[in-house]
C-alpha cells in the first residue's frame, strides 16, 4: 500500500470534521474496499434474493460467491507479495515503464489460470454451460480486481478507484435484483458477475490511465518469483490461514452439502464475515498511520545511514521507529478495543437487528476478538515485511495456518459452544510469536541492516 | 613441493613493471629451481592476459582475488566466543605489541577454527558486530563519532581481504619469497607460521610508504562537505587504512628470515618501519650489461648531447630539468637535448613542459622523442640527467653507465649510491657523475654545465660508470645473490 496513505494524510491534518470524515471514508474504502463491497453486496443480495429464490438456490448463490472469493484470494496470495515487491523496487528507482505490460502479462496469467481452475471445479457440477461460463467469468473478474488493486496501491487518482468500487457494487446489486427477478438464480449470478466485471474493467482503466504504455513486453516480474520464493508462500499461507477454518466448517461433519462440490455451514462463515466487518476501521487507521507516522521514521532511519551519521544517532533513529510503532499500535488498540467491546457486548442485539439466528452469537463473539487479534498480527507482519524479514513472516503465517487448522478442528470436536474459539486462539498465539519476532527485529535493526548487506565483487570494485 | 614459492602482488605475470621484470629474469635464469607462484590480485585477472612468458620451471600459479566475494548477507551463528580482551588489546596496540598479538590472534582465533567453519563466518557473526559497535562506542565516547556506514564498510573492506589472506591455502614449498610487504608479505608470514619454512621478503619500493601517499592523495575513502567534522572523519578512515598497511609490513618484517632491498635509502626506511637491522641485505637490481656495453660511442665535439630518459610525468620533474637548461644554454652553445620517453601519460603536464620550452626559447635544442629505443641515443649522449623527485633504483642510470655515459641526478632513491658508490671500495673508485638536490634548477644547471665543459672529467666519469656497472650491477650478480640466498635456506632445512 505504498504511497496512498501518504496522500490521504492531508485529510487528517485539518481540524475540519467534514474533511476528516471524507478522509476516513477514503481510507476505509482503500484499505478494505474490495472486501467491504463484496460482503455488503452479498449481504444485500442474499436478503433480497430470499424473496425470489428457494432456500437451496440461496445456498448455491452464497456458495458460488464465497468459494469464488476464497479460491481467488488464495490463488492471488501466491502472486501478491512478489509482485508487490517488484512494483516497490521499480517505484523506488522511479521506473514505471514496465508497469502496464507487467499488468497485462499477469492479467493474462490470471485469466488463463482462472479459466482452467474454474473449468476443472465446475466440471463436477450438473449445471448448464451458460451458468458455468458465468461462474468462470465471475472468478476471473474477482481475480482481476485483486490484481488491479496491487498496481493501484500506489495510484494517484484514488478517487477513481473509490468510484469504481461504488459503481461496480451498485451494478452488482441493481443487475442482480433486476435479472434475478426474471431469471432467478442464474439472473442473480449474472447480475452480480456483471457488477464485479464492471469493477474489474474500471480498475483496469485506472491502471491504464495511471501507467503509460512504453511498447515493450517485460517479463522481469517473473524473476521475482524465482528470487523471492519465500514471498510466494507468505501470501499463500496468509490467505490459506484466513480460510482454513471456514473450509473446515464447510467440509466436516458440521457442514452441509449444497450441490456438487459445494458444502456450507449454516452459521460459522456468516458470523465470521460479520466479525471481520468490525476490524475495518482499524485497517483504515493503520493505513494512514503507517504511512504517515511509521513510514516517516522508517525512511528517516535509512536516510540517516546513507547520510553518514554516527552510531548513537542511528540507535536513536531506531528508538524513534520503535516509539512510533508503539504509539500507532496503542492508538489502534484503543480504537479497536472500543469497537470490539461494543460489538461483543451488544452481540445479541446485533443478531436480532440483522435477523440472524442466535446460534451465530457465540461464534460472532469469538470472531470479533479473533479478528481484533488478527488485525494486530497482520500489522505486525506488515511491519516485519517493511524490514524485509520475510522468513519470520512466513513462519508466523505457517503457524497461523497450522494452528487455525488444528484449533478449529478441535473446536468442532468440542462442540457448538467452542465454535470460533479455535480461530481466536490461533490468532492470539500467532500475534504472540509475530510480536516476538518484531521485537527481536527492531532490537537488532542496526545489526541486521548492516550485516545482512551482501558483499560482492561489485561492492568492492565500487569502493576500492 | 616446489623449491620456492614466489608471492606476488599485482605484478608478474599479469602486470608489467620493474618488479615483474626482475621476477621474470630470476625465474628464467634459474631453470634448476622449481617455482610455484601465488598471485594476489584485485579480482579482475580473468580479463587479463599474461604479459610475460611463463618458463617451464614454474610448476603452479595460484591466484587469489582480494576483492572477489559473493557473500549473501546471511548472519552466521558461531558456537564460540571471541577473546574480546585480546582483540581489544590488538586494535589498540602500538607497533611492537601488535606483531606479538597477531601471533596470538592467529593461533587462537583464525587457525584452530578453520576446520569447524568458514572463517568468513566470523565476519558475518553477531559477535563481530557486537565487538565492532562496542569498539566504536568506546573509541568515540562524546557521541560525535564518525559516519557509521563508513566505519562499517571500512571494517569490511579492510578485514575481508585480510581474512582471505589469513585463511587461504598456500602451496607447500621449501622457501617462501614475497616481492613486497602488504598482502603478499602477510601471506608469506602466514606460510612461515603455518609450515615453519623460511620466508624471504624483498621490497623494491617501500610498500607502506607508497600506500600512505596514495591514501593521503585519494578522496575515495570518505568525502563529503568541506566541514571540520567531515575532515576529521576522513582522517579516521584514512588512518585506519594506513594502520592496516603498516601492520601488514610489520608482520612481514617480523616473520621474514631475510629482508632484501635495492639500496641503502630503502634499508633505512625499513629499519624506521620496524624491520630489524641485521636481517636486511641489499641486493641491487642488475642490467643486461653486455648489450649496453657493446654500444659504440659516437659523441662529437660539435654538439654536446644531454639525454633524459623517463616518462614525461610530474614525478620525474621534467620542468626543473627544462628550467636548468636555460642556465646551461648560457654557457654551452652547441647543445642538444633529448627527452626520451612516452609523453601521453599526463598530457597536461606534457603541455606545460612544452610551454616552458617555448618560454625559455629552447625549441631549437630540445627534442621530445616519445617512446623509442634508448640504445639509439646512448652512444651519442655525453651526459644523462635525471631530475626526479622520487626514484627507486633507476635502471636507466645503470644502462647509461654500461654504455659509458655519466649521469647528473637528484639526490633521491638509489641515485647517489649509483653515482658516488655504495660500498667503501666502490666509492674509492670515484664518481660517475654528480648529485644535486631535487627541485633546484639553478644547481642542476650548474652541475650539468660544469661537466659538459670539462670533457676530460666527463670521459673519466664515463669510465668509472662503465666499470661500476660491470662490477656491481650485472643481472647475473643479482640472480646469483638470490640463488645463494635460496641455497642457504634449502641447505638449512
Amino acid at each position: 500500500m505504498a504511497g496512498i496513505g501518504f496522500r490521504l494524510k492531508k485529510y487528517f491534518t485539518d481540524k475540519d470534521v467534514w474533511t476528516n470524515l471524507k478522509g476516513t471514508v477514503y481510507s476505509i474504502i482503500i484499505s478494505s474496499g474490495p472486501w467491504l463491497i463484496s460482503v455488503l453486496s452479498v449481504a444485500f443480495i442474499s436478503v433480497y434474493a430470499s424473496r425470489d429464490l428457494q432456500n437451496q438456490d440461496i445456498f448455491v448463490l452464497k456458495s458460488i460467491i464465497c468459494y469464488t472469493f476464497a479460491f481467488s484470494l488464495i490463488l492471488f496470495g501466491i502472486i501478491e507479495m512478489p509482485v508487490t515487491r517488484y512494483l516497490a523496487d521499480k517505484l523506488y528507482i522511479s521506473d514505471q515503464s514496465s508497469f502496464r505490460n507487467t499488468y497485462l502479462v499477469l492479467a493474462a496469467v490470471f485469466i488463463i489460470s482462472g479459466s482452467v481452475f474454474g473449468s476443472l471445479f465446475y466440471y463436477f457440477f450438473d449445471w448448464g454451460l451458460v451458468l458455468k461460463l458465468i461462474c468462470i467469468c465471475f472468478l476471473i473478474s474477482v481475480l482481476l480486481i485483486w490484481h488491479s488493486m496491487v498496481f493501484l496501491s500506489a495510484a494517484k487518482n484514488y478517487h477513481h478507484i473509490i468510484g469504481s468500487f461504488i459503481l461496480g457494487g451498485l451494478s452488482s446489486v441493481v443487475f442482480g435484483l433486476v435479472l434475478g427477478s426474471y431469471l432467478s438464480l442464474i439472473g442473480y449470478i449474472l447480475g452480480y458477475t456483471i457488477g464485479q466485471a464492471v469493477i474489474a474493467l474500471l480498475l483496469a482503466r485506472n491502471v491504464f490511465s495511471e501507467f503509460d504504455d512504453y511498447e515493450y513486453v517485460s517479463f522481469e516480474v517473473f524473476s521475482y518469483f524465482k528470487n523471492f520464493k519465500i514471498l510466494i508462500f507468505v501470501g499463500l499461507f496468509y490467505y490459506l490461514g484466513i480460510w482454513v477454518d471456514k473450509i473446515l466448517f464447510w467440509f466436516t461433519s458440521v457442514g452441509q452439502h449444497v450441490e456438487g462440490l459445494f458444502y456450507t455451514n449454516l452459521h460459522y462463515d456468516t458470523a465470521m464475515f460479520l466479525a471481520y466487518l468490525t476490524i475495518v476501521p482499524s485497517l483504515a487507521v493503520f493505513l494512514v498511520q503507517v504511512e504517515t507516522n511509521f513510514y516517516v521514521k522508517y525512511a528517516y532511519f535509512y536516510r540517516s545511514i546513507e547520510n553518514k551519521n554516527s552510531l548513537p544517532f542511528l540507535e536513536q533513529s531506531v528508538d524513534e521507529i520503535i516509539e512510533s510503532f508503539r504509539s500507532t499500535l496503542v492508538s489502534l488498540i484503543k480504537l479497536q478495543l472500543f469497537i470490539t467491546i461494543i460489538c461483543w457486548y451488544f452481540s445479541s442485539s446485533i443478531m436480532d437487528f440483522l435477523n440472524l439466528p442466535s446460534l451465530m452469537e457465540p461464534i460472532f463473539r469469538y470472531g470479533v476478538i479473533g479478528a481484533f487479534l488478527q488485525v494486530l498480527f497482520l500489522i505486525v507482519n506488515i511491519v516485519l515485511l517493511y524490514f524485509k524479514e520475510a522468513k519470520p513472516v512466513l513462519i508466523n503465517y505457517l503457524f497461523f495456518f497450522g494452528s487455525n487448522l488444528i484449533f478449529s478442528a478441535l473446536s468442532i470436536y468440542g462442540g457448538h459452544r467452542f465454535y470460533g474459539l479455535g480461530y481466536l486462539l490461533s490468532c492470539l498465539f500467532t500475534l504472540m510469536i509475530s510480536y516476538g519476532f518484531l521485537i527481536k527485529t527492531l532490537k537488532n535493526l542496526n545489526f541486521m541492516t548492516f550485516m545482512q548487506q551482501p558483499l560482492s565483487n561489485k561492492s568492492f570494485s565500487e569502493s576500492v | 613441493m616446489s623449491d620456492v614459492c614466489l608471492i606476488l602482488e599485482g605484478t608478474y605475470p599479469y602486470v608489467t613493471g620493474g618488479v615483474s621484470t626482475c621476477v621474470y629474469q630470476l625465474i628464467k635464469n634459474t631453470p634448476q629451481i622449481n617455482y610455484s607462484i601465488v598471485y594476489i590480485g584485485a579480482g579482475d585477472e580473468q580479463f587479463k592476459e599474461y604479459r610475460y612468458p611463463v618458463p617451464d620451471n614454474v610448476k603452479l600459479i595460484k591466484e587469489i582475488s582480494l576483492f572477489d566475494y559473493d557473500i549473501k548477507g546471511e548472519v552466521k551463528n558461531l558456537n564460540m566466543e571471541f577473546d574480546n580482551e585480546l582483540l581489544k588489546r590488538f586494535y589498540r596496540s602500538n607497533r611492537q605489541e601488535r606483531v606479538k598479538l597477531f601471533d596470538e590472534i592467529y593461533e587462537n582465533i583464525i587457525q584452530p577454527h578453520r576446520k569447524d567453519f568458514d572463517p568468513f563466518d566470523i565476519l558475518q557473526s553477531k559477535q563481530a558486530w557486537d565487538f565492532l559497535t562496542m569498539f566504536y562506542q568506546q573509541r568515540f565516547k562524546d557521541g560525535d563519532g564518525p559516519s557509521f556506514i563508513d566505519y562499517f564498510y571500512t571494517w569490511r573492506f579492510t578485514h575481508y581481504p585480510l581474512f582471505k589472506i589469513l585463511t587461504t591455502d598456500i602451496p607447500r614449498a621449501k622457501v617462501y619469497h614475497s616481492l613486497c610487504t602488504g598482502y603478499a608479505g602477510l601471506l608469506g608470514a602466514v606460510a612461515n607460521v603455518k609450515y615453519s619454512r623460511p620466508f624471504i621478503l624483498t621490497e623494491h619500493g617501500i610498500y607502506s610508504h607508497e600506500r600512505e601517499i596514495e591514501i593521503y592523495q585519494a578522496d575515495w575513502i570518505y568525502n563529503s562537505e568541506d566541514d571540520l567534522q567531515a575532515r576529521r572523519n576522513l582522517s579516521v578512515f584514512k588512518d585506519w587504512w594506513i594502520r592496516l598497511f603498516h601492520f601488514m609490513s610489520e608482520v612481514s618484517y617480523d616473520k621474514a628470515q631475510t629482508i632484501t632491498t635495492l639500496f641503502e635509502g630503502n634499508r633505512e626506511k625499513q629499519i624506521r618501519l620496524g624491520a630489524s637491522e641485521d636481517k636486511i641485505q641489499i641486493i641491487p637490481n642488475g642490467i643486461d650489461y653486455d648489450s649496453y656495453a657493446g654500444l659504440e660511442r659516437r659523441t662529437s665535439r660539435d654538439q654536446l648531447v644531454i639525454s633524459m630518459v623517463g616518462r614525461v610525468v610530474s614525478i620525474k620533474d621534467v620542468k626543473t630539468f627544462i628550467k636548468s637548461l636555460s642556465v646551461v644554454k648560457k654557457k654551452v652553445s652547441n647543445l642538444k637535448v633529448y627527452i626520451i620517453g612516452p609523453y601521453d601519460e599526463e598530457p597536461e603536464y606534457y603541455d606545460e613542459c612544452r610551454n616552458l620550452v617555448s618560454f625559455y626559447e629552447l625549441e631549437e635544442c630540445i627534442e621530445f622523442t616519445g617512446k623509442v629505443d634508448v640504445k639509439d641515443y646512448y652512444p651519442q649522449s655525453d651526459l644523462l640527467v635525471l631530475s626526479s623527485i622520487s626514484e627507486g633504483q633507476p635502471m636507466v642510470i645503470l644502462e647509461a653507465f654500461a654504455a659509458g655515459v655519466p649521469c647528473v641526478a637528484t639526490d633521491v632513491g638509489a641515485c647517489s649510491e649509483l653515482i658516488l658508490g655504495r660500498l667503501e671500495e666502490d666509492k674509492a673508485a670515484g664518481s660517475a657523475g654528480k648529485i644535486v638536490p631535487f627541485g633546484k634548477p639553478e644547481e642542476l644547471g650548474e652541475a650539468i654545465s660544469e661537466l659538459l665543459l670539462d670533457q676530460e672529467k666527463l670521459k673519466k666519469m664515463g669510465e668509472v660508470a662503465k666499470k661500476r656497472a660491470s662490477q656491481y650491477y650485472r643481472e647475473e650478480k643479482t640472480i646469483e645473490a638470490y640463488e645463494k640466498l635460496y641455497q642457504r635456506y634449502f641447505s638449512g632445512l
